[in-house]
């Protein structure tokens, strides 16, 4: 519920449906669940954005942000009957998509993953082109997210990040309104105090050494 | 801070807010991570056909793909693992070996003329070209470890969560993360050749100064005896590109076309023998870091470090520095860059030493204003150097990041005038467009 002035910095990073969009989930739905040839590539195209970029923003920088996105695919393919209603397909894709995060992020604090990448040797795919301190500065960030519970950091980057409304974001958690509101003033109050505090982020910068001639 | 987490009048409860510096946070990992490029979309979609090929995901009325009909045909003449391919495996993968068969040690024998292919039930298919030699050492649950002596492999992985590829070639270690391309290794020559495809890997052996990434369209050649390593594109012909090892990836605009290769920068000293006790008999430390034998540089020197940084050659110095970076001794890389600039200064190897002692500030995540000074000296030092390209773009991409586009203009008008084709004249053109 988007009331204030100050969320007006938030954007839906996916567009909702429109009606033709809905339609079109409709047809791909019922293609899906009657085992049509060609209906999961055309799933793929048309919710692998929205996935990549749901999975993307709440793991971080991650080399295996592809893998989770093929597994959340397969899965979807392999559920696809418990669709109840074939119009609420993308809602069904979201709320697969933050399940398997949400349990990819739980198995990650399970094994103290604490390292960015799994291996910790790649340099993480999404990064590699980022300046050094972009780079570091959302290392930082990803870490300190790490400090949170599952469904804080969830509902905070499907917020802030994702700019989900905390009605989609209740919908895909499968909590409720008010879950969503108290899990995201804990989590926005915790991450505001970690980040303030941080002494590896923003640190002073001295004024520019003169630059000799060349 | 702008935090509010109060009851509003109409009772209507809204969250917090968060802080500036954590709503500045957010808002980049926003727009820079998620977005899914045409081409991953692409690859997506093949790797998603190839594991419905699989049928890991049918529920009861199964697709009709051509590919799993094709996967069914596929002459199995060795099937070594009992495993499900529907499991996610804890089993090992099983495999077959398509036109050749498993020898003793693993080694992959071709059948005749033929170009034996190892097909994996994951849908990976590894295949060596005529006259390679390779051998399986490994299989498990999530992937699988070959070496390849001496020859050419096509390598097209299925990219799954939490799959383990390892590809040894000579020296070189290569890590895959669901990908296809070619690697091909020459003992004769010391030479490897890599050219993707598609997706990631890291490359990780002499001269690469850690795991090197690899992104599709690029081609890695290195050659650890003439101390170079080729970044480049794969339509970019140009085998005279090397890049510096410790660079970081190129930016996407631009193919890697640094300057010039690494010299054998000449000591400015040289002692009549070898002041430090050389890592293997008869074997300078220069010789072991072309042979990938780093770990035997560092341990020697630290045998005795003030000694050794105290006795060793300039080129001993140079060798040890870069062997503590692929270790990832920084601490040690720095000192001996330390002394190389105190003890051989106003050598060559003194003003690389400026450069990579930049390379390392920058490499600590915060240390840019270090950098900047070094990479300044360094181009006041050897204005002509190996590295004067990668230190000016460097500096450039540092100078916008500290102080914002105005104050790396002219650094990125040098570098367009100087190095036309460098590895950063898009993004010097891109600065230089702000205007």
């Amino acid at each position: 519920m988007l009331h204030s002035s100050r969320n007006a910095h938030l954007r839906l990073v996916t567009p909702p449906p429109t009606g033709s969009d809905e339609a079109a989930d409709v047809d791909l739905a019922r293609a899906l669940m009657a085992g049509t040839p060609g209906a999961p590539e055309l799933a793929w195209d048309r919710y692998a954005p929205l996935v990549h970029g749901i999975v993307g923003r709440a793991l971080g920088p991650d080399a295996e942000v592809e893998d989770v996105t093929q597994e959340i695919f397969c899965r979807l393919f392999a559920r696809i009957r418990t669709l109840r209603k074939p119009e609420a397909l993308r809602s069904f894709v979201v709320s697969f998509a933050v399940r398997i995060v949400k349990w990819e992020l739980r198995r990650r604090r399970a094994r103290r993953w604490l390292t960015l990448s799994e291996t910790g040797e790649v340099p993480d795919n999404q990064l590699l082109f980022m300046s050094v301190e972009n780079r570091y500065a959302l290392q930082r960030l990803y870490a300190l997210l790490n400090k949170l519970g599952t469904r804080e950091r969830l509902v905070l980057v499907l917020r802030h990040v994702e700019g989900m409304t905390l009605e989609e974001i209740a919908e895909a958690m499968e909590i409720s309104l008010a879950t969503v509101k108290r899990a995201l003033r804990r989590a926005s109050t915790r991450l505001s105090d970690l980040v303030d505090g941080d002494p590896k982020l923003g640190r002073p910068i001295g004024q520019p050494a003169p630059r000799s001639a060349k | 801070m702008s935090r509010l987490d109060d009851e509003r009048p109409d009772g209507d409860w809204e969250p917090a807010d968060l802080s500036p510096r954590a709503g500045a946070l957010t808002d980049l990992a926003r727009k820079s991570l998620g977005q899914i490029s045409p081409a991953e979309q692409a690859r997506g979609r093949d790797t998603l056909r190839a594991r419905l090929a699989f049928g890991r995901w049918r529920t009861g009325r199964p697709f009709a793909y051509v590919l799993l009909g094709a996967a069914a045909a596929t002459a199995v003449v060795a099937l070594v693992s009992r495993a499900g391919v529907h499991e996610e495996a804890a089993a090992p993968l099983a495999y077959g070996i398509e036109g050749g068969a498993l020898g003793p040690g693993g080694v992959i024998e071709a059948r005749g003329a033929t170009e034996p292919a190892v097909r994996f039930a994951d849908g990976t298919v590894i295949t060596l070209a005529k006259g390679t030699q390779g051998r399986i050492n490994s299989v498990d649950g999530r992937g699988a470890h070959l070496s390849i002596a001496e020859g050419t492999a096509s390598v097209n992985v299925v990219p799954k969560p939490h799959a383990r590829w390892r590809i040894d070639a000579g020296p070189f270690t290569i890590n895959v993360h669901g990908t296809v391309f070619t690697a091909a290794w020459s003992p004769a020559t010391g030479r490897l050749d890599v050219r993707m495809e598609r997706g990631l890997i890291s490359v990780e052996g002499p001269l690469t100064g850690g795991p090197l990434a690899l992104r599709a369209g690029q081609r890695l050649t290195v050659v650890p005896r003439e101390s170079r390593v080729i970044l480049a594109r794969l339509d970019d012909s140009d085998d005279d590109a090397p890049v510096n090892p410790t660079a970081p990836a190129a930016p996407s605009e631009a193919a890697t076309t640094a300057p010039s290769e690494r010299p054998a920068a000449p000591a400015a000293v040289a002692p009549a023998r070898p002041a430090v006790r050389p890592a293997r008999p008869g074997r300078t430390w220069g010789a072991s870091l072309a042979a990938g034998d780093f770990a035997s540089i560092v341990d020697d020197a630290e045998r005795d470090l003030p000694r050794a940084l105290a006795s060793a050659s300039s080129d001993d110095l140079a060798a040890l520095a870069d062997a503590a970076r692929y270790r990832r001794r920084d601490d040690l890389a720095r000192r001996a860059l330390t002394v190389q600039r105190r003890r051989f200064a106003d050598s060559p190897r003194a003003a690389d030493a400026a450069f990579f002692l930049g390379r390392l500030d920058e490499n600590d995540g915060g240390g840019l204003i270090h950098a900047l000074r070094w990479y300044d000296r360094y181009l006041d030092e050897a204005p002509s150097g190996s590295y004067a390209a990668e230190a000016l773009g460097r500096e450039m991409i540092a100078l916008r990041e500290l102080y914002g586009a105005a104050r790396a203009r002219d650094v990125a008008d040098e570098y367009v005038r100087r190095f036309p084709r460098g590895s950063y004249a898009g993004a010097a053109r891109a600065l230089r467009g702000e205007r």
